[in-house]
């Protein structure tokens, strides 16, 4: 783990500045974004309700070599989608109106190529992966909670180039 | 008094004249209902003796009709309810007819049947009670499948608590461990600060370790994984290396270089958690618990896995509890267990063509060994041989 973190502060200096690192929503002016480009930081959605656990992972993120974007429900998340494809997602399962599945299955839909973790602190969920399945859509799931070495250890390969 | 004699003479000489053919044909078929019934009927006399017996009750009870007439009813009343006979005898004479009155009765090997009896008085020609007549039906089965019944509505309900509880738990839990994280890894913190805060990490790391384990039913829904039997089994001794030290426990680890399985990592750690947590409970102060792994083949289905033994020269399971310890909600841990780690434990290894096997014995030399093989994933089997 701490290897890890070493590793990854030798490329990209450890940052937890938010001023360089704030809220930033991608603006429909930015052309969308080559998935998974080699050299640069990886464009993350992370969507939860909780928004200290939205936004403590996106300054995680942004700390490790990541250009993270907070989000507190998924209808926002999608519409931010539309505009500039993320690299990867992260999303919570269970929130209120529109949930992580559904969320995700828009998200996937406008941007093939995005790179897609749900992550739920409830067993519950399962029934609505299964459901997902059954509709063609396959997501991994992590439990929360998961300690952020280990989240990070996980993402870290989806940037090794496949 | 005349009258009363005559009456008594002219019923004696009914019974003792040979009968009708009409009254043979009728005694016959009662006589034949009797044999055919599906209820045990028997009667006794007013001590107690058995005057006849059918072939249900042979059925039921195992013994045979020979073996039975003649004997006491006790030989299938067990012994902590012969009281019972004594009330039922004494209802008896009364006149009182006895409904569906739910006890225990003995088969003839021992096995213990849930019954349901229907006593009726048996009277004489003169009105007299001179015994009974009782109906026994088994009930085992309805017994065993209202048993069942209710095992599911309490798993049910305590799986409906775990889940909200596991909610409201883990997201803040996951919100607090981020937050640690980040305070962990500030530019200018005061050494003694972050020593704090790697502190706080470890403890954090233990309690979300407990949510899921105790909260747990916890449904892994992500793929199977190629996981290291060593990293798993040292991730849990890290977690458990307090109790370990609080109670001075000498560990042995003994894991095949290189072994792996491909498996679930929250199902592969709940299993492992669930039987190390048994070893460190039922161990004495400084006592010894193994934890050994090698690569095994199923001998039958000659499937590759992992063999996992924990072995502790703790307390030991008693015999009578043996046969007991897989079923849910049985636990000797009374306020501090649920009683479905090992319920879980088989679950979850059954699921995936695992096993579980165990040796215990809580006399000297004391000590429980418990074994368990975890498949690998068939599609992962190629690429494992090949590497």
């Amino acid at each position: 783990m701490i290897e890890h973190l070493q590793s990854h502060s030798a490329t990209t200096p450890f940052l937890l500045d938010h001023k360089k690192s704030p809220l930033r929503f991608p603006s429909p002016a930015v052309p969308p974004r080559l998935p998974k480009s080699a050299g640069h930081p990886l464009c993350t959605f992370v969507i939860d309700d909780e928004t200290g656990i939205a936004d403590s992972l996106m300054e995680i993120l942004n700390g490790n070599g990541y250009e993270a974007v907070a989000f507190y429900d998924g209808q926002s998340a999608i519409e931010s989608a539309r505009q500039r494809c993320p690299d990867l997602v992260l999303a919570d399962v269970m929130m209120p109106r529109l949930n992580g599945v559904e969320t995700v299955i828009a998200i996937r839909n406008i941007c093939r190529r995005t790179r897609i973790v749900l992550f739920s602190g409830q067993a519950g969920t399962v029934d609505l992966l299964e459901s997902a399945r059954a509709r063609g859509y396959e997501f991994e799931l992590l439990a929360k909670p998961i300690h952020p070495d280990k989240l990070l250890k996980k993402l870290a390969d989806f940037k090794k180039p496949s | 008094m005349d009258s009363t004699i005559k009456a008594k003479e002219r019923k004696s000489r009914h019974w003792s004249t040979p009968r009708s053919l009409e009254a043979e044909q009728a005694t016959f078929r009662l006589a034949a209902i009797v044999e055919s019934a599906e209820d045990a009927i028997i009667s006794k006399d007013l001590d107690g003796t058995i005057t006849s017996w059918n072939r249900a009750a042979e059925r039921i009870l195992g013994y045979s009709a020979e073996e039975a007439v003649g004997r006491s009813i006790l030989l299938i009343i067990p012994q902590e309810l012969r009281e019972e006979e004594k009330h039922i005898l004494a209802r008896l004479v009364e006149g009182q007819r006895i409904e569906h009155f739910q006890t225990i009765r003995l088969r003839k090997n021992g096995e213990r049947l849930d019954v349901s009896l229907t006593i009726s008085p048996i009277k004489d020609n003169e009105g007299q009670i001179v015994g009974a007549a009782k109906i026994l039906r088994d009930i085992t089965p309805q017994k065993k499948m209202e048993a069942a019944l209710q095992t599911s509505e309490r798993l049910a309900s305590v799986g409906r608590m775990a889940a909200t509880i596991a909610h409201e738990i883990n997201n803040p839990l996951e919100a607090v461990t981020n937050f640690v994280y980040l305070a962990r890894h500030h530019r200018d913190l005061p050494e003694k600060v972050r020593e704090y805060l790697n502190r706080a990490d470890q403890e954090l790391g233990r309690v979300a370790h407990i949510a899921q384990q105790t909260l747990g039913f916890y449904r892994d829904s992500s793929r199977p994984a190629m996981l290291s039997i060593a990293e798993v089994v040292d991730d849990l001794l890290g977690i458990y290396e307090r109790k370990f030290r609080y109670k001075d426990l000498k560990i042995e680890r003994q894991i095949e270089p290189g072994l792996s399985v491909c498996a679930l990592e929250g199902e592969l750690k709940q299993v492992l958690s669930n039987l190390l947590t048994n070893a460190i409970q039922a161990s004495h102060d400084g006592g010894r618990i193994i934890i050994r792994a090698r690569g095994w083949r199923h001998l039958r289905s000659e499937r590759r896995g992992a063999r996992i033994t924990i072995a502790d020269n703790g307390a030991g399971i008693p015999k009578g509890h043996q046969h007991m310890i897989f079923a849910p909600f049985f636990t000797t841990k009374r306020e501090l267990g649920t009683g479905l780690g090992l319920w879980i434990t088989r679950e979850l290894l059954e699921k995936t063509g695992g096993h579980i096997r165990f040796r215990s014995r809580d006399t000297a030399p004391t000590g429980t060994v418990m074994t368990i093989y975890i498949p690998d994933a068939p599609s992962t089997v190629t690429s494992e041989r090949a590497a």
